[in-house]
Formats: structure tokens, sequence, C-alpha cells
């Protein structure tokens, strides 16, 4: 049983939370209900008139097929970024987690990406790929392949998933490696006195075992690709070629400040909060079940 | 039909030496107890001999193959942890099951194990439930089980009742030697605990530091102590143990020794053995008595009393002893109260003394 603290005065309990509350109040209720508001409106390009439409902005959108283009697009973006993210996050920490000799050391440095803010990822990985003068451009080169993301949407899709995933890896080992390191190494030696090897011991005992922090890093992972990201593609490709790697925060972005449909693009924004929500909801109903907390 | 030995078998993490030169034969179906305090390597002894741990140097043989180099699936050993290592996300059965399902048994084989060895320690009832649902000393059980389904070669037990309340405790040390004794399996037993070494040995081992002090059953471990480290060690209360110096030593009669005032008197050919005059004296709590008349050898000053119901135990001090060392304790019969700052007239049989040399701690016999 809990034990219920009571306060003598009706106030204090109030008064502990207020500042919590106030911040959600300020920085999300708020700026929420402004953008759902706004995204009944019409407003005219240099702001002289505002009309007000109901669910038009939403209807316009819902029938437009290069908006779907994008929806599947950031599905697509998103599902590889936390697939790749997290599968060669795993593989990472099971292999740190074997070693002996000089584990702090690898550890340190698989952090370190984490550090980096998403701007300077992007840009780390532009220059790398650059078509004119980067490094790995000018390696693939020489296998006759003829990179070039500025004109090639594949090859920007994938470019910008390759930082987005590098950029998250550190994130997802750190949690892994953590949640291996809680197991007791005594389940990892009855199971192989068992008589399970490595890959079995890994897969029938470890990876079991980390379920949940793996559930809790899918959801973050997934609306990290959603959001986070918008940083890494404003840099590495700002959107093109022809949209290529448009994303809805992109768009949302690009519609409502280069193209200043706010109405437009506050609908987008409405869409993808309930979007993000409903996803959530869906990974907590279906995937969860899966997850065994018990241990 | 198993048989297990360690010859010469050494350990050292980096520059310190945990175990040097350790012997010992297990025959088929004997369980050896290794006991000693924590940090003395026991448990590195044990995980050794599991593969968990590789081996310095020396050899470990099983059936008088050496092992050293075989991964620990393949030694056909079962091991019971200290915290249990029961597989958390598993039901009870499937944590049994689990060994047998590797070693490619078919379901119904496995099925049919699982349910026999449930039976006999009585888990029948939960084998779908999860560990986290059993308490611990039905976890304790599904250890066992896990162990035993498999029907290793050889059991090990890395002090599987240190987590378990009293009571319990000796509950379950009474079904593990029952168990133990059914199956007839060659076993290691590690403990910390005296008690649970004399009860379920046939034969023990104490370790200290990184050594072994004596191996022998448990009666003869009591009996005769091969040193004041074991004479210090097993027995509860543990034995008093007095540095004395040689007064008059005579070969063939009586030697006398003083302890601070106190006399002792020695059969001469025991006293004569010691490297130098000085000898540790010892006499267990259990073989003084309170003497009629004057018959009395020893004086205790009775400092405290434990009431015990069926024993009273006494600590006190003999002779001139200073205040701070360890208490002389006697353990009298329950009905015997006496009070304390009274001086207690005891008196004791010759051969109840223990004799060790006050340099090496080695036991010395009588010829």
């Amino acid at each position: 049983m809990l034990k219920r603290v009571h306060f003598r005065s009706s106030w204090l309990p109030y008064a502990l939370v207020a500042p919590q509350i106030l911040v959600t109040l300020v920085f999300f209720m708020w700026p929420a209900g402004q953008s759902i508001y706004q995204s009944f409106l019409i407003e005219d390009a240099f702001g002289f008139s505002t009309e007000f439409v109901w669910f038009e902005n939403y209807t316009y959108l819902l029938t437009d097929s290069l908006y779907f283009d994008t929806v599947f697009r950031t599905l697509f973006f998103s599902f590889s970024v936390a697939f790749l993210s997290l599968s060669i996050a795993l593989l990472l920490a099971g292999f740190v987690d074997r070693i002996i000799r000089g584990a702090m050391f690898y550890r340190t440095m698989l952090i370190w990406p984490y550090a980096v803010a998403p701007v300077i990822a992007g840009a780390l990985w532009v220059f790398m790929f650059d078509p004119t003068l980067g490094i790995l451009t000018a390696m693939l080169d020489s296998f006759g392949w003829h990179w070039n993301h500025r004109l090639n949407g594949g090859e920007a899709m994938a470019l910008v998933i390759i930082a987005a995933t590098w950029k998250q890896i550190s994130y997802n080992f750190l949690f892994l490696v953590a949640a291996m390191q809680a197991i007791p190494k005594s389940l990892i030696e009855a199971a192989a006195l068992d008589g399970a090897g490595p890959l079995r011991r890994f897969r029938t005992i470890i990876f079991p075992l980390i379920m949940p922090t793996g559930f809790f890093l899918l959801v973050v992972n997934v609306v990290y690709a959603f959001f986070e990201t918008f940083g890494i593609i404003h840099v590495v490709t700002g959107g093109g070629p022809a949209k290529a790697t448009e994303i809805l925060v992109y768009k949302a972005y690009s519609d409502g400040f280069i193209g200043l449909d706010l109405g437009g693009s506050a609908a987008q924004s409405t869409i993808l909060m309930i979007g993000v929500v409903l996803l959530t909801v869906i990974q907590f109903r279906y995937v969860e079940r899966q997850v065994d907390y018990s241990s | 039909m198993t048989t297990l030995a360690l010859n010469n078998v050494s350990k050292s993490y980096d520059a310190e030496n945990v175990l040097s030169d350790v012997n010992f034969e297990v025959a088929d179906g004997e369980m050896i107890v290794i006991v000693g305090p924590s940090g003395c390597g026991k448990s590195s002894l044990l995980r050794m001999v599991a593969g968990l741990e590789p081996i310095t140097a020396g050899e470990v043989l099983i059936n008088g193959q050496v092992v050293n180099k075989v991964e620990p699936k393949d030694r056909d050993i079962a091991m019971v942890f200290q915290n249990y290592a029961l597989y958390p996300h598993m039901t009870v059965f499937a944590n049994m099951a689990y060994g047998l399902k590797l070693r490619g048994l078919s379901v119904d084989a496995i099925k049919k194990r699982v349910t026999e060895t449930a039976l006999l320690l009585g888990l029948e009832n939960l084998l779908e439930r999860k560990p986290a649902a059993l308490s611990g000393g039905q976890r304790q059980r599904v250890a066992m089980g896990r162990a035993i389904v498999r029907k290793p070669a050889i059991f090990l037990f890395d002090e599987p009742l240190s987590n378990l309340d009293a009571k319990l405790r000796v509950r379950m040390r009474l079904e593990i030697k029952a168990l133990q004794q059914r199956l007839g399996v060659t076993s290691l037993y590690v403990t910390h605990d005296q008690v649970e070494a004399m009860t379920l040995a046939d034969r023990l081992i104490i370790l200290n530091d990184g050594a072994i002090e004596q191996i022998d059953t448990p009666m003869k471990v009591y009996q005769r102590p091969a040193s004041t480290y074991v004479a210090g060690f097993i027995g509860t209360p543990p034995m008093n143990l007095l540095k004395c110096r040689v007064v008059s030593s005579n070969k063939n009669e009586v030697s006398v020794v003083h302890h601070e005032g106190a006399t002792f008197r020695l059969p001469g050919g025991r006293v004569a053995k010691a490297s130098s005059d000085e000898v540790t004296v010892g006499i267990r709590p259990d073989h003084l008595v309170i003497s009629e008349g004057n018959q009395a050898k020893l004086q205790c000053a009775v400092q405290a009393i434990e009431t015990l119901g069926s024993e009273t135990l006494v600590h006190g001090r003999i002779a001139e002893t200073p205040e701070d060392s360890a208490p002389f304790i006697v353990k009298l019969d329950g009905n015997t109260l006496p009070r304390i700052g009274e001086v207690l007239p005891l008196s004791y049989e010759m051969d109840a003394l223990h004799l060790f040399d006050g340099n090496t701690g080695l036991r010395l016999a009588s010829s």
C-alpha cells in the first residue's frame, strides 16, 4: 500500500504543481489552441484580410494527392530511421556487452554523436557526400557510382536517412547498453550452463528482457523522426530535389513560412499532432502487448 | 558414475592471488561442502569447475578427463545460483524446459521430464506461473528443479539458501540433503554458513584465504580441527582459543602451560612438538562444566549471559585476562543461570583440550 501524504493547507499542493501546469499551458496548450484556430482561417499573403472558412483548409489538404505523397514519404522515412537506428544500436550494444577490455572506451566513443547538434550532423554528412568535393562521393565514384543527391531523389532520401539514423544510434545505444547491463550476469551464466551459445542466449534471454526498453525507444525514435529531423533535412537537402525528402514537418514549415499559406500550414500541424498521438496510442495498444514488464 | 578432481588449481585476478594450489577429489555420488568466509575464493572455485571462470593454473578433471578448455555447456554440469537466476520472462515450465529444449529432446519427452521433476519438488501447481509470482522458497525449488531436470553428472550449489529466511533455510537444507541422497549425484556445495556445511556434507573442505585448511568428515573436523582457524570457524559458539606459554615441559608426563595466570596441564608428548614455547590451547564451550568442591581448574568471572532456553551461554573472563580480550565462552544447561559478576569454578577433561602451535596455528597431535 502506498502511504498517502496529507498536507494541512489546501493551497500547497496546487502551488507545487503550478509551475509545471503553467509551462504546459503557456508553451503547449496555448500555441496548440492558436494553431487549431488558425487552421480555420485563410489569410492573404500580405496579412490584410482574414476569412474564417471552417474546414476548407482541411478539405483542400485531404483531397491533395501531393499531401498524401508527403504522408507516405514521412512514414517511410520515420520507420526506416527508427528501424535502422534501433537495429544498429542493438548490434553495437550486443557487442559492447560481450567485450571486457576497453568496453568503457567503446561506450564513450559511441555516445559522442549524440552531443552533436542536428544541423552540424547534417552539415557533416552533406560535406562527406558532396557531389563535387565529398570524400565518400569520390570513393563511390571509384566504384563507378556517380552519387548526386542534388539530382537524384532516392539518393537524397538515403542521405537524410543515414544522417538522421547516425544521430540517433548513440541515444538508442546508451539505453540498450544500460538495459543489457541491468540483466543479472548469473542469468546469462545459467543459460550458458543450460547449453545456450552466445547467439541463442541473445535471442532467448537478453532480447526478451530488454524489450521494455526497446519499446520505449521505438516510440521515442518515431517521434524523433517525425519532428526532430527538421534540422538535418533543412541542411542536407532543404526538402529537395523536387520535394523528394520533404516530410510532413518540413512541408508545414515551407508551406507556412515560404509559401505564406498560414492557414494551410496550421491545418497540417494539427493533422500531424493528431497523427502522432494516434501513432503513439497504436504503439501502446498493439506493440506493448508483446512486452513483458514482469522482470 | 561421475568423479571430480582438482589438481593444483590456482586462480589469480591480475596480480592478486585468490586460490593457490587447491587439491581434492569428489567421489561418485558424494556431497562435498566448501565452507569459508566471504572472499576466501570458494565461489571462484565453484565457477572454475562450472567453466564460467578461466583457470589460472592446474587442472580440473571430470571422470579423469581434463576439462580446463571445455565449454560450460559441454561439461554436463548444473548449477543452482545464490539469486536463483530464473529466467524472469519464462514460466516455471519454460524455465525447466529451456535446457532440455537446447539438448534437442522431443516435446513429449520434455513434458514428461518436467512434470516428473515438478512432482518430485511439489511444483506441479506452479508450472504456469512466472518467477515474479513465486515466493522465495518456491523460486529456490524451481532453481533446484531446473538443475535436476537435466539429469546432469554434477550439481554445483553456490550458496543456494542464503537468500531465504532462517526457518525456510532449515527446511530447504533437509530437502536438499534428502534429494541429493536420493538422486546420488556428485555434488559440490559452497556456503559460508558452518551449520549448513556440517549438516549437508559427506566431507567438508574448509577454505581460508585461498588455501585449504582441512578436508574431512564433519565429525572429524569438529573433533580434531587441523588448525586454530578451523577450530574457531566450526562449532557454535566457537572454541575458546587461549595463547599460552610453556612453563615446564616434560616429554613423558605432563607439561604445564600458562595463560595470564591460568594453568593448563597437557600430555607431555604433544607440547614437545611445538616449534617454540608459544602454543595455543583450545577448549570448546560445551566441554566445560561447573565443578563441585575444590576440583576447579579455571575461574571464570561472568560478564554477560545469553539464555537460549535449552542452554545458557556465559561470556566471561578467566584469571587475569585483560578487559579487551575476546570473552571466554562457557555453555551451560538451560537451568543454570549464574549472576553477572559471579566467579564460576570450572573444570574439564584433559582429553577435551586442543593444542595448536603458537606460530603456525597447526594442530599438535598426541604422538
